[in-house]
């Protein structure tokens, strides 16, 4: 513990008594903001989790029946048939904020249309692989809006918990210290200030009983 | 707004199957070109981009996610499936708040 140097007086008394207050009352705003910040971070974690494993497998899925329909048509017919697909996603935002932090929602809407190829000409596989990849789109939504929460989340709670423990361990008790060596200068001299006085008084006093 | 795809050719091929737009790149140099591309565009909301190719130009990645809000930037696994003992969510929230959850 580091104790400021500062002069001992009543107006440095009364300045660290307010900036005191002031760092304790900020001290107890940012546990606050830490607390409510790290439940939310606990619920998005479990989320993003679910939804990260969830794309991995799905996905896996979706490039087997790729594979296949690769295999059975060909990789330039595939991408004829990407070329004639006539599906419109849509990605539409809104926020919510947390804590002065600002977290994404994200909505996928798929717009379907009938595709450009005729049935005939593709095989199941690709009906298949179609299918598939839609769902990972879907999830992907999910994922990105879980994934960019909780960077953006974590780091705050980071920056949060930072400056909760410089207030707790460094900037308090290096007040606090301040703040008591203050008080006991000042009663010193007033100690010495009433003692001078009783002195002085006693001195008349005798002074006048001798003249009497 | 949009997906927008970074990935090898055979992701951008699957992604392409349900309209998505991408761009197929090779190199690093090549994926940050793409990416720089898809950032311009005002369209784009979501950027899929693929675990290996992301790896190769982690800076990049990283810095914008934690300076922009938009685009949002996605990782996923590519046909060879997810890239090995990648910093998992858990350890990745660790690292940024700097304590143990």
């Amino acid at each position: 513990m580091a104790r400021y140097e500062m002069a001992p007086t009543k107006t440095n008394l009364m300045k660290i008594k307010r900036d005191l207050g002031f760092a304790r009352e900020g001290w107890e705003l940012l546990d606050q903001k830490r607390k409510i910040l790290i439940v939310e971070l606990m619920g998005l974690i479990d989320r993003a989790v679910e939804a990260q494993e969830e794309v991995v497998a799905k996905l896996g899925e979706a490039f087997e029946a790729l594979d296949q329909a690769i295999l059975r048509m060909g990789r330039r017919e595939i991408n004829m048939i990407a070329l004639g697909m006539n599906i419109e996603s849509d990605i539409s935002f809104s926020e919510k904020r947390v804590m002065g932090v600002s977290l994404p929602r994200v909505r996928v809407r798929f717009d379907d249309r009938s595709p450009y190829f005729a049935a005939a000409e593709s095989s199941i596989w690709i009906d298949e692989a179609i299918k598939k990849f839609r769902e990972v789109l879907q999830l992907l939504g999910t994922l990105a809006e879980a994934r960019i929460s909780l960077m953006r989340l974590s780091r705050e709670v980071g920056k949060t918990i930072r400056r909760v423990n410089a207030l707790e361990k460094i900037f308090i008790p290096d007040y606090d210290e301040t703040l008591k060596y203050i008080e006991m200068a000042l009663e010193e001299s007033e100690r010495e200030a009433f003692f001078i006085l009783k002195l002085v008084k006693d001195r008349l006093l005798r002074r006048k009983g001798v003249t009497r | 707004m949009q997906f927008y795809v970074i990935a090898d050719e055979n992701t951008v091929t699957g992604f392409k199957l349900v309209g998505l737009d991408g761009e197929a790149v090779e190199s690093p140099e090549g994926a940050r070109e793409a990416l720089a591309k898809a950032f311009e565009s005002s369209e784009i909301g979501i950027i899929i981009i693929t675990g290996r190719i992301a790896d190769s130009i982690r800076d990049e990645i990283e810095d914008f996610t934690f300076g922009h809000a938009f685009p949002l930037i996605i990782e996923v696994p590519d046909r060879e499936g997810p890239v090995e003992e990648r910093v998992s969510i858990r350890e990745m929230v660790n690292a940024a708040v700097g304590i143990k959850i």
